[in-house]
């Protein structure tokens, strides 16, 4: 049988406040989005309190349903935003996706050393705040994909997008990441 | 041999790490051999695995200052949450 447990939700804001707002805002890019989506989270958990059973660590079972706000603030904003505007008919019509699912631009040698940037504190503070930079739906798709792990089938019924939209959003995320990498880590530590 | 296409396809669908073996030794020589899209794959599997260690980092490290909550929507939520749990 397992108790209650011990929760008092007037620490929340202290001990996990920041970890919720560095989550949402990593996810949405704007500062104001995000500190709406810790609100209504922490409003959400404290009428699901009685259904907290203590088997997750608070901060878990809160990010838990902060992902869920973030997924629903994504279906919003798609139903308002020209998805294929955003991804690109150009590429998707080039022959160079057609034929090998590429992007035309893809500039070759990356001059990024990625076992030596993961070992730096500093390094992690840059790659949040690129992926937080990322525009709009690039950014939905982008998140969750690589960072919640989506299937293609989930990702395309929650944004309303073919898997094509969905694979060309991925092309231009990523080109967008290397080049917030580039410009706010490579160049930075050149030289160093 | 795997084509150009089917790697990329790979890549929009799964983490290259979450694979099984015998696709990513597959993938692993085409990405390391193939001149057209080489380059391109072995970025995609590096920032692949710069968003699993972030997210470790995330999970466990404290946010930096300027990722933190504003003083005064600090203050607003704890009011918030104090009002709404209050008996």
């Amino acid at each position: 049988m397992t108790t209650a447990p011990d929760v008092n939700p007037e620490t929340w804001v202290e001990e996990h406040g920041d970890y919720l707002y560095r989550y949402a805002y990593v996810r949405v890019g704007d500062r104001a989005k995000a500190e709406d989506l810790v609100q209504e989270t922490f409003l959400a958990a404290l009428k699901a309190l009685g259904r907290y059973d203590g088997r997750s660590k608070v901060r878990y079972w809160l990010l838990g349903i902060l992902k869920h706000k973030v997924v629903d603030h994504y279906r919003k904003s798609s139903r308002e935003t020209s998805m294929e505007e955003w991804s690109s008919r150009d590429m998707e019509d080039s022959l160079m996706f057609k034929v090998f699912g590429l992007p035309e631009d893809r500039a070759n040698s990356w001059q990024f050393n990625p076992r030596r940037a993961f070992e730096q504190s500093e390094f992690w503070g840059v790659f949040s705040e690129c992926l937080s930079k990322l525009k709009g739906p690039m950014q939905q798709a982008f998140t969750l994909r690589e960072l919640e792990g989506f299937s293609t089938e989930q990702i395309c019924k929650e944004l309303e997008i073919t898997a094509n939209n969905l694979w060309v959003m991925l092309h231009r995320a990523r080109g967008q990441l290397k080049e917030c990498l580039d410009t706010n880590w490579i160049k930075r530590n050149q030289g160093k | 041999m795997l084509r150009c296409k089917q790697v990329s396809k790979a890549l929009a669908e799964h983490n290259y790490q979450d694979l099984p073996l015998h696709r990513r030794v597959a993938m692993y020589i085409h990405i390391y051999l193939c001149p057209l899209c080489g380059a391109y794959q072995r970025r995609v599997v590096t920032l692949q695995n710069g968003v699993r260690r972030y997210l470790l980092h995330e999970r466990e490290a404290p946010p930096p200052k300027d990722m933190r909550l504003s003083e005064e929507r600090r203050k607003a939520l704890k009011q918030k949450l104090h009002d709404s749990s209050a008996p």
